[in-house]
């Protein structure tokens, strides 16, 4: 929905100009928890839905009257598709002979762009952060996923080089540092939970390429294999193979900089037995 | 002879640094690449705060309310 009708010009017209549009997680995976008034109103909404015989569920479009009384509802099924969701608009804005609203009205009501919450997986709030994005590049889109997950100190250490090393010197991050990173390098699909995902192998070998007074630069390369299944009881499993690169502040012992890209990333799901391929990248990189 | 030793390591630690930066730009590049990639259209909707916000402002302009309801985070692409 993001990525089709959501995002389709004809359609974000339509919901900018003539309506007053709301996002509403049921879940608020990954965010700060709704009221209770205003889990009050979607349940209200939900009820009078299932009471009208109206086709609603958990991702759903609904439009509602002035008055919050139900006027339209259309499953992500249909909606998805830009040519179902603007003729259901389109009759409304008809019907109710709605003018465009004022500018003043949009910016009125409309919020702050919210920054991206860190996972609520995690305990830490401080940064630094490391952001996590997948995509599938083959089959339908769904679009970009994106984490920001926080960074502990022992994790950033792991990736400085010992005080005395010299160019080529090499060692391993640990494993335990690894998994709770690779483990968001899952794609984006409606089943989205981090939960979902194991990490059955994360290895990250670490080089020191250069050094001077102020800074070293650290090669990166790694492999990771990650368990996600799409929808139960089928497996699914992400392989990648990654290369990068770190730097050291070495007058504060500070981490700087660190990315990681996928070389061939896979993700492979079964479909009675048979495997499904789809090709994918992931990307990490150090930042606010 | 040992100067040719000296010669040997300067030019493959020059060579390193040449494949680390080399490295770096195409991994950036490919960062960067994918981070665009992304499908925000959405995003320029002016999505009120809450339902609530929504409900008071549908009230108080007289004009119906666009609520999508999703599992997950539309933000994160988690969803």
């Amino acid at each position: 929905m993001r990525v089709s009708s959501l995002s389709d010009p004809r359609v974000m017209d339509l919901i900018s100009t003539y309506f007053v549009p709301v996002l509403v997680s049921r879940d608020d995976y990954q965010r700060t928890p709704r009221s209770e008034d205003e889990k009050a109103e979607l349940l209200r909404i939900d009820r009078e839905c299932a009471r009208r015989g109206l086709k609603g569920g958990s991702v759903c479009v609904f439009l509602l009257a002035a008055n919050g009384d139900l006027l339209a509802t259309q499953r992500v099924q249909q909606a998805c598709k830009p040519e179902n969701l603007l003729p259901l608009l389109q009759q409304l804005i008809a019907e109710q002979k709605l003018r465009p609203r004022s500018q003043e009205a949009i910016q009125a009501s409309a919020a702050q762009p919210a920054a991206i919450a860190p996972s609520r997986d995690r305990k830490e709030v401080e940064g630094p952060f490391l952001h996590i994005w997948t995509r599938l590049d083959t089959g339908p889109n769904y679009g970009l996923g994106h984490d920001r997950v926080a960074l502990s100190v022992a994790q950033c250490q792991a990736f400085l080089p010992p005080a005395d090393a010299k160019p080529g010197t090499s060692w391993n991050i640990p494993e335990e540092i690894t998994r709770p990173l690779f483990q968001y390098g899952y794609p984006p699909f409606p089943q989205w939970e981090a939960k979902d995902c194991k990490v059955q192998k994360g290895t990250l070998k670490a080089t020191l390429a250069a050094t001077s007074e102020d800074e070293a630069r650290i090669q990166l390369e790694g492999e990771m294999l990650l368990k996600f299944p799409l929808g139960r009881p089928s497996e699914g499993y992400i392989t990648a193979r990654f290369v990068g690169l770190a730097r050291e502040d070495r007058k504060k012992q500070t981490l700087t900089s660190l990315m990681l890209m996928s070389e061939q990333a896979e993700y492979v799901w079964y479909w009675q037995g048979k495997p499904q391929l789809r090709k994918m990248r992931i990307a990490l990189e150090l930042g606010p | 002879m040992h100067r040719g030793s000296v010669l040997l390591a300067a030019t493959l630690a020059a060579t390193m640094v040449c494949a680390a930066e080399h490295n770096e730009a195409v991994i950036r590049k490919q960062i960067q690449r994918l981070k665009e990639s992304e499908v925000n259209g959405w995003r320029k909707v002016p999505w009120a705060a809450s339902l609530l916000a929504a409900r008071r402002a549908s009230e108080r302009e007289k004009r119906p309310l666009f609520l999508f309801t999703y599992c997950g985070n539309l933000e994160t692409g988690r969803c």
